[in-house]
Formats: structure tokens, sequence, C-alpha cells
């Protein structure tokens, strides 16, 4: 009996080997799949032997028909035919209900759902492209739930999971996704899509009775963004402890810690899988050609879509280049909409439209956010073959292709490990596409690793960190962690409720900020006591508190910035800024000798999106507190309130409805081009009617800006015509 | 036998139901490898209970369709539902024999009930001259050794009855002459599902399998026929038990005696269940299926 699995991997990817062995193949395959110990490497053969389906005849066809079946790879069962009762009744209890096509779930799918609609918690872990949201889309179909969340890493993904259940399930559901969104209580079960920051920041989470997290393995305090890590685990605490029923989703996870017992979870590790993968390691070193040799010679060869991986996105820039250069590829017909528009928007010399004019595309955090979108669109489209990639791969976006070239090891300057490893290879192969998908690793492997999520609201001890404590129930306290927070709370002049408020912010770095506004505030009381917009000399004090005290240079000096007056000096040139064209032409005109265009224009993306949209709201509201504080129990005056300042910056101090638009995948450019015709429109919500109102026939677009409002027209949720005549 | 399917681990993990069947005649013939079970309905008063026997039946059906794990996670409503969502897409496609499905239904509900067994369906994939060709079957765990039952079941009505029994018997002979017989042939057996079975159970009926003699001492043909009985479609009387003893017995020998010499040297395991009308029978749980 034929035994060897490299050699009947390699008969069943030769038509001729595979004619000649097929007995002895479908042999050990079944004997394979006849026992559960073996079954998954079955699955694997299986999925293969599906690529070369074509030459099976003579019987095999059914025969293979029939382990599909036996293996639970129910979707790719041949529906032609003809079954008997019980075969047929079998296929029925895998049939996805409430979705819109006619779907099938696999073996894992079934069990899961099975499992959450009697009610339980459902932890999975399961190799990447598995279909665990479809799980989501047919829990969510039943209607059981009425109120649910759906917790997902990253805006994009917001995005893309709205995009999904509206396709799924139609205008059964109410879909939020923006905090300035309320329920329409229509009726309809509401469904909100939040990362865990707006998830927090909301105040009618309270009746939830269903919640998912999307990549529940950014619980563990390990990862690289613990601040993020803290929100996440408030934002399951505070959902889960209500009652609410959870179904946490995520790759390759080998065990979980702290999930409290009262919640009777069950952990489902699977190693299920519906794609095989072929993964081929070059060994080859960090420095030198030859990475670029072996990287040009795979992207001359291969025909099918092909996802790239870098470190960073000058990696990135520098790898796109390198494929279309050395790979000679030809202008590229398909985007040449977009490129003409993006060379109307960015310099031309940035490297991504230069990439993109030769049919690659390059996707990662400093690419504005609808931007990502049509690359991901353009690659799945086929527009594009390359798409270069850097860890936005695995977080940002869901895309797959055929072919994954992991081209560096490391994530930023960080090694990455098996984990990391893993989740970016599984992008490689796509249900009922890509059979098989393959995987290039260029440099040498990354060791085989067990990884397990802790979460650390079960497991407080004297290292748990403060922000997170800061933000729990009293109920939800160790007396470890009561003690401590006793000790913070009596050393500080700041009210409870500030510290609590501000938690993002060390408690030493908050003392000290009460000390430096009471003395501003005693130099120049005027610097502090502004609400809405401030004056010149107010907007300097609060740059100065912000750059000495919060900041310190940590993401600041990443952008340039080496002091309040600088921030301050940014933060106006921005707000004065006729376009943000001309803010980066600026920034392109101001940039260093040793920086690119390319540098500038990602530098300028960078600041825009991560600082001034993020991170300046988060530290001007700390300084906005504690001046309130200080200022009304310690001066007994008016206070400050910056509040209106840090909502337009997290918009670029665009209108706030239509600066959302961008995540609905229309750019910032386009929407400030509708302000033109919709004048200023506040709500998200007015965005989306207007949108939803607009005739595309009737206003001068590009070709670019046409199709891609004709794309985010396609996928509008329902609360965009509520109201209207439409 | 019965004893011995009782000893076994069981794969489905779902209890027995009540038993339904009584026990009629029972007839073992070792030396000719030729065994008789024979069920009766039973009336309930007067009445012949094919209601409650659909019903019976139909209960069943989840579990002749689903594997044990996939059957676990469904509650008996929606599990009851999907019968008829099949048979609906079944129809797009030319419909179900219903005769054959009850009769195979009766067949397993007779070895959970009666022989305390849990037979694992599969499908033998015979290798021959170069094309396969699948057979359903079921393995069955016996203390001493697993065997290959390649059933055959038929709800016959009186008008067709020698015909059909004889097309029964020319498959059987067909299928063991053409596939199982054969010396230059190649088996593949293929579960349902994959299970917790013992692995060298299976991989000693595979490895035994070579020759032919060795595939013919774990193979046994279980026919079991429900057919349209004199004694019942002449109405209650008190006293149709011993008809029915009669009957089935003669029964049996008519059919021993059809079943020719190539059935000689294989273990034929013969089941009947005299009926009151099979048309009506097939009939009736065809359309309590549909609801």
């Amino acid at each position: 009996m034929m035994t060897d699995l490299a050699f009947i991997r390699e008969c069943i990817a030769d038509s001729s080997k595979l004619t000649e062995n097929r007995f002895p193949i479908f042999q050990h395959v079944t004997r394979l799949a006849n026992s559960e110990r073996t079954v998954a490497t079955a699955r694997d053969l299986i999925i293969r032997l599906l690529a070369m389906k074509s030459n099976l005849t003579d019987g095999y066809d059914v025969l293979l028909d029939a382990l599909v079946r036996e293996v639970g790879l129910f979707p790719y069962a041949d529906r032609s035919r003809e079954l008997s009762l019980e075969d047929q009744i079998l296929l029925e209890a895998h049939r996805v209900e409430g979705v819109g096509a006619d779907r099938f779930f696999h073996s894992l799918q079934l069990s899961v759902y099975q499992e959450l609609v009697k009610g339980q918690n459902v932890v999975l872990s399961a190799p990447t492209s598995v279909g665990k949201s479809l799980v989501v889309d047919a829990v969510l179909a039943t209607g059981k739930h009425k109120r649910s969340v759906i917790v997902v890493p990253t805006i994009a993904l917001i995005d893309e999971t709205r995009r999904r259940i509206v396709s799924s399930l139609g205008g059964n559901h109410d879909i939020i996704t923006h905090p300035s969104q309320e329920r329409l209580d229509d009726g309809r079960p509401t469904v909100y899509v939040l990362t865990q920051e707006r998830a927090l920041a909301r105040t009618d989470l309270d009746e939830v009775d269903f919640f998912v997290i999307d990549e529940f393995y950014k619980l563990d305090l390990r990862g690289e963004d613990n601040e993020r890590a803290i929100d996440l685990n408030i934002c399951f605490h505070r959902l889960a402890e209500k009652g609410a029923q959870f179904y946490l989703i995520g790759p390759n996870i080998d065990s979980v810690q702290g999930l409290a017992s009262e919640y009777r979870h069950v952990f489902i590790p699977s190693v299920f899988s519906t794609v095989a993968l072929d993964i081929q390691h070059f060994n080859l070193k960090l420095r030198g050609d030859e990475r670029e040799e072996k990287l040009v010679e795979l992207c001359k060869t291969l025909k099918t879509p092909t996802l790239v991986y870098c470190q960073s996105p000058r990696s990135a820039r520098d790898t796109a280049k390198a494929i279309y250069t050395r790979c000679e590829l030809p202008p590229c017909d398909g985007t040449k909409d977009a490129v003409a528009w993006l060379e109307k928007h960015y310099p031309s010399e940035w490297e991504v439209i230069q990439a993109l004019k030769r049919g690659v595309g390059i996707h990662h955090g400093n690419v504005p956010r609808a931007i990502q979108q049509y690359m991901v669109r353009a690659f799945e489209d086929h527009q594009i073959r390359f798409l270069v990639c850097t860890s936005t791969i695995i977080e940002g976006v869901n895309t797959v292709a055929e072919n994954v070239i992991i081209y560096d090891r490391r994530r930023n300057t960080t090694t990455i490990d098996d984990f990391t490893f893993r989740n970016i290879a599984g992008r490689a192969g796509r249900m009922n596409r890509y059979f098989i998908g393959k995987v290039f690793v260029l440099e040498e492997a990354v060791p085989e690793d067990e990884h397990r999520v802790d979460l650390p609201v079960g497991q407080q001890d004297e290292d748990t960190p403060l922000s997170l404590l800061l933000d729990l129930p009293a109920a939800s306290l160790s007396p470890v962690s009561i003690e401590r927070l006793k000790t913070v709370f009596n050393g500080s002049k700041l009210s409870e409720a500030t510290i609590r408020s501000n938690r993002y912010i060390s408690v030493e770095v908050q003392n000290a900020l009460f000390d430096a506004v009471e003395e501003t505030f005693d130099r120049s009381p005027d610097a502090l006591q502004w609400n809405a917009v401030p004056k010149s000399h107010q907007l300097r004090a609060v740059c100065d508190l912000i750059y000495d005290y919060i900041d310190r240079g940590n993401s600041l000096r990443k952008h340039g910035i080496f002091g309040g007056d600088q921030l301050h000096a940014v933060l106006t040139g921005l707000m004065m800024a006729s376009s943000f064209r001309n803010y980066i032409d600026s920034r392109v005109a101001d940039r260093f000798e040793d920086k690119s265009v390319s540098d500038a224009v990602e530098d300028a993306l960078s600041f825009l999106r991560n600082y001034v949209g993020y991170t300046f709201g988060r530290q001007l509201m700390a300084v906005s507190r504690v001046q309130a504080d200080v200022l009304v129990r310690y001066k007994r005056v008016e206070p400050g309130d910056y509040s209106l300042l840090a909502a337009q910056a997290d918009s670029l101090f665009m209108p706030a409805g239509l600066y959302a638009l961008d995540e609905y995948g229309v750019p910032a450019e386009i929407a400030a081009r509708l302000r033109g015709l919709w004048g200023e429109i506040q709500s998200v919500d007015e965005g989306l009617r207007m949108l939803a109102q607009l005739d595309l026939d009737r206003i001068e677009l590009d070709p670019f800006e046409r199709d891609l409002l004709a794309n985010v027209r396609s996928s509008l949720p329902v609360r965009a015509y509520v109201g209207t005549e439409n | 036998m019965r004893r011995e399917a009782a000893s076994m681990v069981k794969v489905y993990q779902i209890p027995s139901m009540a038993a339904f069947f009584s026990e009629l005649l029972t007839l073992d013939e070792t030396a000719l490898k030729r065994t008789l079970f024979a069920y009766d309905v039973e009336y309930d008063g007067s009445m012949w209970r094919k209601d409650d026997l659909i019903r019976h039946l139909l209960d069943w059906l989840p579990e002749v369709a689903l594997p044990a794990s996939v059957l676990a996670g469904f509650n008996h409503l929606s599990a009851s539902r999907l019968p008829g969502r099949a048979l609906k897409e079944i129809d797009n496609r030319g419909g179900v024999d219903m005769p054959q499905l009850v009769a195979a239904l009766m067949l397993h509900a007779v070895l959970r009930v009666h022989f305390h067994a849990e037979p694992i369906a599969c499908r033998i994939f015979f290798s021959v001259g170069g094309t396969i060709r699948a057979t359903s079957a079921h393995i069955l765990q016996l203390s001493g050794r697993d065997e290959i039952w390649l059933g055959r079941s038929r709800l016959v009505a009186a008008g067709s009855h020698a015909g059909v029994i004889d097309d029964v018997l020319a498959e059987l002979r067909t299928a063991l002459t053409r596939d199982v017989l054969k010396d230059e042939r190649d088996i593949i057996i293929q579960l349902r599902e994959p299970r917790h079975m013992r692995a060298d159970s299976l991989d000693a009926i595979l490895t035994s399998t070579s020759k032919t003699s060795d595939l013919l001492k774990v193979v046994r043909l279980p026919i079991l026929v429900a057919y349209d009985s004199a004694t019942l479609g002449a109405g209650f009387d008190e006293d149709y038990v011993e008809g029915l003893k009669v009957e089935v017995q003669d029964e049996y020998e008519r059919i021993k005696a059809r079943m020719g010499a190539e059935l000689n040297d294989v273990e034929v395991s013969l089941f009947l269940i005299p009926v009151e009308c099979a048309a009506t029978l097939a009939g009736d749980f065809e359309s309590e299926l549909r609801r």
C-alpha cells in the first residue's frame, strides 16, 4: 500500500503520475479518512485531489465526492450528482439558512454553529480562511439575538465586515459602525460592528445578547500594542459580565488561559482546513541580492494572484519597485483611471502611484483607507497580479491569493513568530478558487512554537496594568488590585474620576500634568480656559503640555516633531490648508535631504492618520480633564472644554459626516468635492443618505471617482435609505 | 449473532428506542449458511399498526442519515424537518424509491433494536479492470470479527412479489460474481464519516480480503423483504400469528430455493416482515415524510 505522503502529494500534483497510481493513492487516502486520528491529513490530500478533479474518471470521481463528504468538506460536494435521501439529508443538515445564496457549512462550521445556537459560549481557533465568519452571519440570520456586537481590530475590517453582512443578510439587520450612529429601533435586530475603542465609547451596549471578537488573540497583553489590548479586554469583560453570549475567533491558538469558569465556554482548537498549503523555504540571507533575485525569479513565473509580505512600508515600496522594474511589467490598463486620479491628489513620484501604474498594488497602514480598499478590490478583480503588503495583510484586510511570498521574516524590526508566520502563510489558497496555496519563504524558516492566549482579567497580579484595573468594576478586582488602586488614588491630588477617565496615561504622568497645569494657570489663566476653537497662544499652551508631559516625543518624534512649538505650527498649518494635497506638498517641500518624496508623502499620511486622527484627540482630552479637575476643584474657576477640537482633529478638521465616509470607501478628496455639492454634512448617516440619493450621471466625476462611488453605493446599509424617497 | 453484536463498541452513542416489532420466527441453518429472522408489526385492537410503524421508521431516519456527531447538534424538531427539505431537493432530480427506503429503515430498526447493533454505513469500491464501482454496505462489529453486510432491502406488493425477489437475488449474484468473487480485483472501503473504529479491525478486513475466500468469510448478505401478506390482507384474526409463522416459513423456503449456486458459500440472513398492504404503507410513509 502506498503510504509515503510526500510521494502521494507529488503524484497528485502530476496528472500522469496520478492516473498511473490512482488506485493505491485513493486506497491510502480513504484509509486516512476513515480514522479520526488521520482525517486532517486525508482532508489535505482530498483538497489536492479536488484540484485535479478533471483528471479523475472511471468511478474515481464518485469516490472523490464520497470522500469530500466523509471528511466534512460539504461546500465542495458535487451538487450535480444524484443522491440518496440519506445523503441529501446529510447535505441539508449542512445548509446555511438565511444568508441568501445556496451555501453549505463544512463540518467544523456546522458544529460551531450548533454550539452557538444552543447558547454556548465558544472560543474557536482555526486556520485562516476556514470560514469562521460565515458562522457569525448564520447565527445573526437566526434573528435570535436582538443586539449583537462584532469587535474587529481595524476600521478597514469594520467596513469589510459590514459589506459582508449586507451581502449575506440584506436589510434584515440594522448595522451600526460609526460612533455618531444611533439604533433605528425599527423592529430589526441591531448589529454593531466596532473596534474595541468604539465599543467602549458607546453607552448603548447594555442590552447586548451576543458578541463576537474577531482575532481574539489580541486579548493577550504580550503583543505589540498593549493599549489596544487593554481596551479589548475591558470591552470583552463589559459585554461578557452582563451575560452576553460570546464567540471568540482567531487562528492557530493552542490554549486560552484566564477565561472565568462561570462563562462555561467551549474551546474548539481545530486544524480543519479548506485549502492545502505548499510551503517552500529558500533560506536566503537578509543582506545581499539573493532575496531580490529570487523574488524577481518567482514573480516572473507566477501567473496567478500573488501577495508579497514585507516588514515595513519602506520595504514594501522597494519590493514593489523591484517587481515592476526587474520583471519589466508593462503599463497596466486596468489601473490607469486610478493612477490618473491619484496623480491629481498626490505627488506623482509617490511609489504607490508608480507601482500601480505597472500593475503592482501597495497596501500598508500609511496608504489612505479608501485607496487600500481599492487596491484589494483591484487585486481580487484580477486587475493587478501583485499586492505588496505589510502586516496589514493579517489585520487590516482579508484578501487571499494563490501565492504568498514572505519576503521579510520581520514585522517592522522584530522577527515574526510562528503564530504570525502561520497567519501570513494562511492567506495562500482560497476555497473554491485556489485549492492549493503556495507559500514561498525567502529567508530561513521561523521555528515552530505553541501559541497561548492569556486573559489578564482572570489572572490579576502585581504586574497587571493599572490602565486595565482602572476600568474594571469593583466586583471584578482581586484583593491585590483593590489595594494597588487604593494606593494610586491616595497618592494623587486628582480625582478618582479623572484618573480613571485618563487611564491611557500613566498615573505618574497625570500627577506631573496636574502640577504643570496648575503652574500654567497661575502664569497665564486664559491659556487653559477655552472652549471650542482655541486662540493661537491657547493651542500652543496645550501643545506644550502634550509634548512635554504626555507624548514626550514617543509618537511625535517619528513624525519629525520635537517640541510643543512644532506641534502647534504643524497643526495650525493643517487647519489652514485648503486641501490635503497642499498639506502633503508642503511636507514634501520641507523634507530632509535624505528623505524621498515617497517618504515625505507617507510620513505626512501617517501623521494625519495615526497622530492627528487618533492620538492627538486622546492626548488633548487628557489635558482637558486634568485642567477641568485643577480649575474646578483647586482654583474654583470655570474650566475649559477641549472636546470639540478633539472631535475635529479626529476628522482631520473636515466635517465629521463627510470624513467618516472614508470608512465606507469614499476618499477624503472625493468627500471634499461632495462637500461643495452638499454643504456641511455633520453626521455619517446624513452623508450616507446623500450618497444613496446621488445621481452619478448628473455630476462631473473622474472615471475613477465614478467607479469608486458606484462600488460604495452597491453596498450601502439600509439606514442610508431611511427617510429618503428611494 | 445477536448476543455478539450486543457486546460491541457503540458508535452512534444514542440509546436504542423501545422495540417496535415482535419476534415472529427465527431459524438458524448454520450448516447451510442461511438464517431467517421474521418480525410482526402487530395489531392495535383490530387495526394493523401501519401508522405507528411509519412513525417508528421516521424516528430512525435522522440516525440513518446523519452521523452521530452531526445528529447530536440537532434537536428533535430541527432534525425531523431535514427529510422534508431533502425530499424537496431530490424531487427536482427524479425522486426517491420510497418502498426501498421503507424496507431499509425496517432493517436498520431491526438491527438496532433486536440485535443491539450499530451498523456503520460505508461504501465498498471494487476496482476491476481499471474501473471502480461502488456498492452501499454496512460494517457490523461483532466480537470475533467485523462483518461487511452487503444488504438488500425491498418492500414488495403481492403482484410483483416473485419478480422483485428474483431481481434482488439476481442483483446479488451479479455483484458477487462481478466484484466480490473476482480474483483480479481490489477493494476500498470508504466509511460515510470518520469514526472511532478500532483501526486494526478495519485493517484486518482490508488485508484479509486479498483472497476471495478470505473476503467471503467476512461478507454477509442480509436480505430484508417486507411483503404483502395474505394472512394480514385477509383482515384481523385472533390466531393471525400462527398463520404468519407458517407464511414466513413458506416464504423463507421459497426464497432460499431461488438463491442459486453462486450464493452457496455466502452467509445469507433473510429478514421477513409481513405487511398488510405494501403500496398503502409506502404511500402513507411518503405523505408523512412530506408533511
